[in-house]
């Protein structure tokens, strides 16, 4: 039998059991509804809390319904988790309050994962995120970010919903680990003036200014929300090496690090000034009448304080004017028209303009190119414009929501491209891009999704979606979802989902006549899902428990060559002649993974005090070509995060306290670089505390202080030149951790 | 590209109860609405022990029947509310003063205005008064016009909204404390 086959048997029996349940009759009235309707005990309201309390979500199957209906492990995280747990980034947002999502941060843009599997240094693009249902992924390297670099004005996030496992049936490529849909508030939510000071002392500091007004205008109900933010970081100044790299091979010189070449042959000190961030970022928001239009507009600049396998191979050491920098301005109208009793329309034109430039100094011959003696700048670039239009028509066949067709098609065009120059630091000189593409290419999506609910108390979501795409060719992406509600307030799901992630233009166009054959016939990384989940409501309190499966198909990774394919590339003009080693972009690993997902929340006291955790404990590993399987790097097999928080009375503060905790986690070179002992994170738990409320006396301000504090020293990437080991490193080093940060910030809202 | 920009804007402008969205499904509406009636000390009920729930929705009206419609279908898959069976009736808007007098004649517990009846929602608050009969509307904005109770989501969540001054003319008899769980309007 195979293993698949013995994971289905007992989501069947679970399934049939359940559906037994539901078929029985059923004195179908929930708790609520027996409550008598004189003299209501105080504690009955506790029900009526908790269907307050349930999320509604949207990004799941695209039509609102409660958390417990959605074909997918969901969770919401509102504005006012936010406030309450001090939460200043997307990536915070997850690590401390989402079910089996995690970041790493290893000290630049965060690496992202979910239930035990994280891909490095894939920018974010295993992942789809969402703006207003607008993708932030680009469309040159699929890149999103999840810390401070996603540049969302965060002051006017509403609710941030995290999808777990492959959501491709609606969304496309990249929604491989989940979906990431942040909601901006409405002008009713967000009017008047505010403005914001927020600092992380003495290393950041943001400001925030926002705009919200509602009324009519030419007779027809509309809106504007509008937010600008600036965020910028220095520091904090991390202390690295010494590591000895010894000569330059090209000079025969100790390696220089610095242009004055002191030290040279040894990289590391003190990086106070290559720490740093600047983000100027904006979001608007427009309604008139049942029509939308979203714009976005930012910039994300930052120096990274260490050379690694990720962003940043080679580079001076603390140098301020190396840095990597992403553009972005984007723009969605979105429309939608009742057409019949059952029909209903919605319309979006969507366009972005998207460009990365990564500008790295380095002083040393061996990391230019030939004739570069006294170093060279590398100007690497990315870019991307797209535009599409997405129709989706909706049939509610029997007017009651009980049997609901949506049909869509997503039809978008791309201009994507890269290159790179490495100039010669003295004379300016570059003898012409390496890597060179630019492509304009197609792309359609059609798909359907059916719901139905064949009996009380048991829905079905069906969906599939069909890509056809110039990059890539064609891809199928299927759904099955099946949720029954076998009794009061409980629901049990059995979810069968795929996706899959395009190659990106680098992996399928990038090439250099010396190293790497470019790969056109890459196919898309899959995705197959199982997984069965049981919720519980009961009074406020929440509860799940879920097992998954997942495995994870052609995941694209550099190959080398053999030597027949050297020649072969050499003669078919891909390689220079001479040329004994090369490499490609293969579709060649997979992926197996499973676990366990576990989550509770709840209120007590009027809602004055709440509380929850989330608990994800994963197995994965990945089966490399040679026949070997080896863990992930990186993720922890282990992972979750609590949280508390009591609102006090009279006006005192709301105390909220979160911690997130992380297993052991092997560091990126742990399966590669030979290090002895195997290079590991240690277990990590990092605690926050936060005060919040209102200033007395005077009206609209308001307040926030947190204070950080983390166990762990290290985080598992391998800093610094030496990404394997030498006779003189035979250990590896690791990332540093902030452990202790204190954070202050003051909101006015005119008027209040 | 602009042609359909263009398009959408005259359609835009063109539909004539923009604003008028529902915000939490009509399924959620339901469990709250149900929920929240079953702490009515004054319910009226049929002659049969029934809660009689009145659908209203604007005539020729697509959006607003699917509304009501779906609405309707979630409170059938409740078997009782507060204990009693109930039964729901769909029908156009024709006039408060009418609305008013069928509320009397069938012994309306509870009268839900569907989308499109925004204007309507005064003068169906003042022909209502004094009725005990709880009026809800699918529209959050249709609270402030004068509907005792409405929904609305923010962040993610169903909020409910109470207009005070309504349930006291129309002598709706809540227990005080309800009033801690909802945004209160007056």
């Amino acid at each position: 039998m195979s293993r698949r086959l013995r994971v289905a048997r007992p989501i069947a029996g679970l399934l049939f059991a359940a559906v037994a349940l539901a078929s029985a009759p059923v004195n179908a009235q929930p708790a609520i509804a027996a409550t008598a309707p004189a003299a209501a005990p105080e504690e009955d309201f506790a029900e009526l809390r908790g269907l307050v309390e349930e999320p509604i979500l949207s990004t799941a199957s695209q039509s609102l319904e409660s958390a417990s209906a959605a074909p997918a492990t969901s969770t919401s995280i509102s504005a006012d988790d936010l406030r309450r747990f001090g939460i200043r980034s997307l990536d915070e947002a997850i690590n401390y309050l989402a079910l089996g999502m995690m970041t790493q941060n290893p000290l630049h843009s965060v690496d992202i994962g979910a239930r035990g599997v994280l891909l490095t240094a894939d920018f974010g693009n295993h992942v789809l995120l969402l703006v207003n249902g607008h993708a932030m992924n680009e469309q040159w390297d699929g890149t999103a970010y999840f810390e401070r670099g996603a540049a969302i004005p965060f002051d006017l996030i509403d609710h941030i919903e995290i999808v777990l496992g492959p959501g491709s049936v609606l969304y496309g490529s990249n929604a491989m680990l989940g979906v990431i849909n942040i909601i901006t508030k409405r002008a009713s939510e967000w009017s008047g003036i505010r403005i914001a000071a927020e600092s992380e002392l003495p290393i950041s500091a943001r400001l925030a200014l926002g705009y919200g007004h509602e009324g009519t205008l030419a007779g027809l109900p509309a809106s504007i929300t509008v937010a600008l933010d600036y965020y910028r970081q220095s520091g904090p100044t991390f202390t690295f090496g010494p590591q000895n790299v010894g000569d330059d091979s090209v000079t025969m010189m100790p390696k220089k690090f610095n242009p004055a070449g002191t030290n040279a042959g040894i990289w590391g000190g003190a990086a106070d000034q290559s720490y740093w961030t600047r983000i100027p970022a904006g979001y608007a928001r427009m309604t008139l009448g049942h029509a939308e239009l979203d714009l976005r507009a930012a910039t994300y600049t930052r120096g990274t304080p260490y050379t690694n396998e990720f962003n940043q191979s080679l580079g001076d050491f603390n140098d301020p004017d190396s840095w990597e920098r992403d553009r972005w301005l984007s723009a969605d109208f979105k429309y939608h028209l009742t057409l019949s009793s059952i029909a209903e329309l919605k319309s979006r034109l969507y366009g972005d303009i998207y460009d990365y430039r990564q500008h790295i100094h380095s002083s040393a011959a061996e990391d230019c190119l030939d004739g570069q003696l006294n170093g060279c700048r590398r100007e690497a670039l990315g870019l991307s414009r797209w535009a599409g239009l997405e129709e989706q028509v909706t049939f509610d066949w029997r007017h009651d929501g009980s049997m609901v067709t949506m049909l869509g098609a997503d039809g978008r065009i791309r201009h994507v491209g890269s290159e790179l120059d490495i100039y010669d630091a003295v004379t300016g000189d570059s003898p012409g891009p390496i890597g060179y593409a630019r492509r304009t290419e197609g792309a359609l999506g059609v798909y359907a999704q059916q719901t139905a609910r064949p009996m009380n108390r048991v829905d079905v979501n069906l969906g599939l979606r069909f890509d056809a795409d110039q990059r890539f060719g064609k891809h199928l992406s299927p759904r099955v979802a099946v949720a029954v509600r076998p009794w009061t307030d409980g629901t049990l799901k059995a979810i069968y989902s795929e996706a899959f992630r395009a190659p990106t233009l680098y992996e399928v166009a990038y090439q250099d006549p010396r190293t790497q054959v470019a790969a056109p016939g890459l196919s898309p990384e899959v995705v197959r899902s199982v997984e069965v989940l049981l919720t519980q409501r009961w009074g406020t309190n929440r509860f799940l428990i879920g097992g998954f499966s997942s495995w994870w198909l052609g995941m694209v990774s550099t190959q080398q060559l053999t030597p027949d394919q050297v020649n072969a590339a050499i003669a078919a003009g891909k390689l220079e002649p001479g040329t004994t080693s090369a490499v490609q972009y293969q579709n060649v690993a997979e992926i197996r993974d499973m676990g366990l997902d576990a989550s509770y929340d709840g209120t007590r006291l009027n809602g004055r005090l709440r509380f929850g955790a989330n608990l994800t404990i994963a197995d994965a590993d990945r089966n490399s070509p040679d026949g070997n399987n080896v863990d992930l790097t990186v993720t922890p097999k282990v992972f979750g995060n609590a949280r508390i928080s009591y609102a006090l009375p009279d006006g005192l503060p709301v105390i909220g306290l979160s911690a997130l905790f992380f297993g052991e986690r092997l560091a990126d070179r742990a399966n590669d670089g030979g290090f002895m002992p195997m290079p590991r994170a240690p277990p990590q738990l990092e605690a926050r505390l936060t005060l919040s409320g209102d200033v007395p006396a005077i009206a609209g301000l308001s307040y926030r202080a947190t204070v950080d504090a983390a166990l762990a020293s290290h985080n598992p990437y391998v800093v610094g030149p030496l990404q394997a080991a030498t006779p003189d490193h035979p250990s590896a080093e690791l990332s540093p951790v902030d452990r202790f940060r204190v954070g202050v910030g003051l909101w006015y809202h005119f008027g209040k | 590209m602009l042609l359909w920009v263009a398009a959408m804007a005259v359609a835009a402008a063109a539909t004539a109860r923009a604003g008028e969205d529902v915000t939490v499904p009509a399924r959620v509406q339901a469990q709250l609405l149900v929920a929240v009636a079953s702490f009515q000390s004054n319910m009226n009920l049929a002659a049969d022990g029934s809660v009689q729930i009145l659908v209203v929705i604007k005539d020729d009206d697509a959006a607003s029947e699917r509304v009501a419609r779906q609405l309707v279908g979630a409170l059938g898959d409740m078997k009782r509310i507060a204990r009693h069976p109930h039964h729901e009736v769909v029908e156009p808007f024709h006039d408060a003063a009418s609305l008013a007098a069928t509320c009397r004649e069938r012994h309306i517990s509870l009268v839900y205005l569907s989308t499109g009846l925004g204007a309507a929602v005064p003068e169906v608050a003042q022909a209502l008064q004094g009725t005990a009969v709880l009026t809800a509307g699918a529209v959050a904005g249709f609270v402030q016009r004068g509907t005792a109770l409405g929904f609305d989501l923010v962040s993610g969540r169903s909020e409910m909204l109470l207009n005070r001054t309504q349930v006291k003319a129309l002598n709706v008899q809540f227990p005080p404390t309800l009033f801690q769980l909802m945004r209160v309007v007056e």
